[in-house]
C-alpha cells in the first residue's frame, strides 16, 4: 500500500525536454501514493530554440503523448501566452506556477478533499534517486527543497533556494504559489554591494528565499530523501541509455557542456534583456 | 482602480463602484478565491483591490478608504476593515494575493485545534481564522478611521 492517498505533481516551466524527461518524473513519482494526479503548465513556444534560432509551438499533442504512453492521470494543463517578463525568471516560473496551483485548487474544490502531499518541480528535470525510498510528509509552513543556501561567500553572502522542485502540504503550496504577488524591495538591494549586479536582484534563487523567509516557511533540506541531487536535462543528453545507470557526474557534464548560439537569452535567468522571438 | 466585489446583497447596492465583477459571497472564501484568480491569471483582467462587503458601503466610508489606498504597496498584506475585526466579519478590502490565502485556509492542518486556541464568544470562525492568518502569514488587520464616527 503506498504511503499517501492522494498527491499532486505540479510540472509547471518553460518547455524544453518533455519527452526525455517525462518517463523519469513518472517512474520517480508512481509509488508515493495511489493516486498520482498531474498538472502541467507552460509558454507556448518551445524554451530551446531551433539550430538557426528559431523557436517551435508547443502543441497539445507534445503535452499529451507521454501521459498517454505512460497512463498517467494528467487532470488539466494549460499553453499561455506568455506575460512580457521574459527577462525575470522568477515571475516567469511562479506566473506558470500560479496557474497550475489555480487548477489544483479547482480540482480540489470540485472533489471535495485536499491533497496530502503536492510537489511543484519541472518538466525538464531529472531526479538522482537517493538513499530512502519513502517521503517524510512536510508538515504545514514547511517544504522539503534540495538546495538552502546560506551566508555562501561565493554567492555574496546572500541566502537562496534552489528552486528546481520542493515539496509541501497542499496549503503551503497555495502559500508558495502566491509569490507572483511578490514585488522585490530595490532599497534591500541598494544596501548591499550588489548593486551593480543585476542579476542578484532577478535571480529566481534569491527572489524565492526572500518570499519564503517574508511567509515564515521552514526549508528541510538536510537528511536522508528519495533523491539526492537533480539536473535539468539537455536536448545533448544520451537518450539511449537509461539515466538511472549513469553516475550523477557524467550527466552533470553533459550538463555543463551544453551550450548553444542562442542558449544564453533562453537560460540566463538575469539577462536584463528581453528575448526577442515574439 | 479595478476592483472586485464579494457580497450576499444585492449586486445594484454596489454599482457606484464600478467592479470588474461582483462574485456572490454565498460561495464562501474559498470559492471566491478561486474565481478572483481565474480573473487575475486566466483572463488575465489586473485586480487591484477585493471588497468583501456584508453591509452597504456609504459613500464617505469609500472615500475614506480611498483616501489611503493610493499609499499601499501592491504586495501589501494588509487587511483594511470597517469594524474592529472582534465585533464580527464587516466589510473589509484587501489585496487579491491576501484574499487568495485566507480563502485556501480551510484545509490547513490541525485546523480545530487552531480555531480553538482562538476561540472566544465573540469571533467568528472566519474571523478567527483571519487572525490565526495574522498571526502566523504575517497579514496586517487595520481598522480604517471613518470621519463617520
Amino acid at each position: 500500500m503506498a504511503q499517501f492517498q492522494r498527491i499532486a505533481v505540479i510540472l509547471a516551466g518553460e518547455y524544453r525536454t518533455w519527452p526525455i524527461a517525462s518517463r523519469y518524473l513518472f517512474e520517480f513519482f508512481q509509488d508515493k501514493a495511489e493516486q498520482v494526479d498531474y498538472y502541467f503548465v507552460t509558454w507556448n513556444y518551445v524554451g530551446i530554440p531551433q539550430d538557426d534560432g528559431s523557436v517551435l509551438a508547443v502543441t497539445d499533442s507534445v503535452i499529451l503523448q507521454p501521459f498517454q504512453q505512460y497512463g498517467k492521470t494528467l487532470i488539466d494543463y494549460r499553453i499561455l501566452e506568455p506575460i512580457g517578463k521574459k527577462a525575470a525568471t522568477f515571475y516567469n516560473q511562479a506566473y506558470l506556477a500560479k496557474v497550475a496551483n489555480l487548477l489544483k485548487r479547482q480540482q480540489e474544490r470540485k472533489e471535495g478533499f485536499v491533497y496530502d502531499q503536492v510537489v511543484e518541480t519541472r518538466h525538464d528535470i531529472f531526479l538522482f534517486k537517493g538513499t530512502k525510498a519513502t517521503w517524510e510528509p512536510c508538515r504545514e509552513y514547511e517544504i522539503e527543497s534540495k538546495g538552502v543556501h546560506d551566508r555562501n561567500p561565493v554567492e555574496d553572502g546572500f541566502a537562496y533556494v534552489d528552486d528546481f522542485y520542493y515539496r509541501s502540504t497542499s496549503f503551503t503550496n497555495d502559500i508558495m504559489a502566491n509569490r507572483y504577488s511578490f514585488r522585490n524591495d530595490v532599497e534591500y538591494y541598494n544596501t548591499s554591494k550588489l548593486i551593480d549586479s543585476i542579476d542578484r536582484f532577478h535571480n529566481n534563487h534569491y527572489l524565492l528565499r526572500k518570499y519564503i523567509d517574508l511567509k515564515h516557511i521552514t526549508v528541510r533540506s538536510q537528511g536522508d530523501r528519495d533523491y539526492n541531487t537533480m539536473t535539468a536535462i539537455r536536448p545533448n543528453f544520451h537518450t539511449s541509455v537509461d539515466f538511472n545507470s549513469l553516475p550523477w557526474d557524467q550527466l552533470n557534464l553533459l550538463f555543463d557542456r551544453y551550450g548553444r548560439p542562442n542558449e544564453e537569452k533562453f537560460f540566463n535567468a538575469g539577462s536584463p534583456h528581453p528575448i526577442e522571438h515574439h | 482602480m479595478n476592483l472586485v466585489i464579494a457580497t450576499t446583497r444585492d449586486p445594484k447596492l454596489y454599482t457606484l463602484f464600478s467592479p470588474v465583477e461582483i462574485i456572490s459571497s454565498d460561495r464562501g472564501f474559498e470559492d471566491i478565491s478561486i474565481r478572483l484568480d481565474e480573473i487575475i491569471y486566466m483572463d488575465r483582467q489586473p485586480i487591484d483591490w477585493v471588497m468583501y462587503a456584508t453591509n452597504q458601503v456609504s459613500e464617505w466610508q469609500w472615500n475614506d478608504f480611498l483616501s489611503l489606498e493610493k499609499y499601499v504597496p501592491r504586495d501589501s498584506d494588509t487587511i483594511y476593515t470597517t469594524k474592529p475585526l472582534s465585533e464580527g466579519i464587516d466589510n473589509f478590502y484587501c489585496r487579491p494575493h491576501v484574499f487568495t490565502l485566507l480563502g485556501n485556509m480551510y484545509k490547513i492542518q490541525y485546523r480545530d485545534y487552531i480555531l480553538g486556541c482562538y476561540s472566544t464568544s465573540i469571533l467568528s470562525e472566519t474571523g478567527r481564522l483571519m487572525f490565526y492568518a495574522a498571526d502566523r502569514l504575517g497579514f496586517k488587520i487595520t481598522t480604517v478611521t471613518t470621519r463617520g464616527l
